[in-house]
């Protein structure tokens, strides 16, 4: 969606208009979506409360997007990563969403665990560094695409793509650690 | 630089990321949510633009109040000062009459001068003419200047005066009178020159 199509809608959001905010929510859904699952390394159960409270968010706090400073997804990305960010600081005793939750039955209990810990890892990781590996691994974009939207040189951009995978290493390992110190 | 190899967790995330299409129901369920604050964000938009028409009118209509009261406290003071100063001058005080209607006059004669009880302060007298109806006020107007020449010398207050009388004067009676003084009496041959040129 161009961005000037974006400015109307937001306007039009703001005096409380239904038809534009489900064309801003058309527009963005599926790249939300995307991010949210990405950021819960898969856990459905977990992305479906995190999208579900992420638009909640936003459209209590439309009147603080600015849509002259960004665009409305990364604006929602970046309410979405708080709200992940909350969701793995809290120590959870229940879930989130009931046990009877299709996607909670279906996943085996080990690889529920490896996912959370993938999802703490990428959480702990830098802005940068998980938006670069986001770019290179779930967008696809090659380094030189990554370069130039980035405005860097492709050495930069691998040298900090290698930065940022030996940070996610690191992370991970010190999730699993965790784990592996509490016990099962 | 050489990667470091990822665990298999990670390089297994990382080269097959997640992806589903986006599921319907939470779609439904989102909407469902959310639409209902569009409809309290615009019942605020309106309650907001009468609280702010209401905040910039209210004081218009206070101030326009206290001005109106202002203006008719001002009077008052003002008349009863002149009377008090009247009843100084002459050891009466007088009496405020409520003007009393007079009759249309006969073309060809002039209306009979209206003529309080008592003498009245210039400035009462003022006021009585400015509220008369129409022939009343051009004889009103020329006693209060005469007033104001007579008790303040207030020669410019008297010009206004005469002025007025002048010009609400019907054509029939802006006839030079001997007991005009001087100015009324140029006041009139201007304005019955003016009156011929229209």
């Amino acid at each position: 969606m161009p961005a000037e199509d974006e400015r109307r809608l937001h306007r039009a959001v703001l005096v409380g208009d239904e038809r534009a905010w489900r064309s801003l929510y058309d527009a963005t859904s599926a790249g939300l979506d995307a991010y949210v699952l990405w950021r819960c390394a898969g856990l459905r159960d977990v992305a479906d409360d995190v999208v579900q409270e992420t638009w909640l968010i936003a459209v209590r706090r439309i009147g603080s997007f600015n849509p002259n400073r960004g665009r409305f997804l990364a604006w929602l990305r970046g309410i979405a990563a708080n709200v992940l960010r909350g969701h793995f600081r809290r120590k959870l005793t229940q879930p989130l969403v009931g046990d009877a939750h299709p996607a909670r039955v279906a996943t085996d209990s080990e690889e529920r665990e490896q996912a959370e810990e993938i999802a703490r890892a990428l959480a702990l990781l830098p802005e940068d560094h998980e938006s670069l590996l986001r770019a290179k691994y779930l967008d696809g974009l090659s380094v030189a695409a990554i370069a130039a939207d980035w405005v860097a040189t492709p050495k930069a951009v691998e040298s900090l793509l290698t930065r940022a995978r030996e940070a996610f290493r690191k992370a991970y390992a010190a999730e699993s650690k965790k784990k592996d110190e509490v016990g099962p | 630089m050489i990667d470091k190899p990822l665990p298999l967790p990670l390089d297994d995330f990382l080269n097959n990321p997640p992806a589903r299409p986006e599921p319907a129901e939470l779609r439904r369920l989102v909407l469902g949510q959310t639409v209902p604050h569009l409809g309290r964000r615009r019942r605020w938009m309106v309650i907001r633009s009468y609280l702010w028409t209401a905040a910039i009118i209210t004081p218009l209509l206070l101030y326009a109040l206290i001005c109106s009261s202002a203006v008719e406290l001002v009077r008052r003071l003002a008349e009863r000062a002149d009377e008090e100063a009247f009843a100084q001058n002459h050891g009466v005080l007088p009496i405020v009459e409520e003007p009393q209607p007079a009759p249309a006059p006969p073309l060809k004669e002039k209306p009979p001068p209206v003529v309080a009880k008592a003498p009245l302060p210039a400035v009462a007298l003022e006021w009585k003419a400015f509220d008369a109806p129409g022939v009343q006020q051009s004889a009103l107007y020329l006693q209060a200047g005469d007033r104001y020449v007579e008790d303040k010398h207030d020669l410019a207050s008297a010009l206004r005066c005469y002025v007025q009388s002048v010009q609400a004067a019907p054509v029939e009676t802006l006839e030079i009178d001997p007991n005009d003084n001087w100015l009324v009496m140029a006041l009139k041959m201007d304005q019955i020159e003016r009156r011929k040129e229209k």
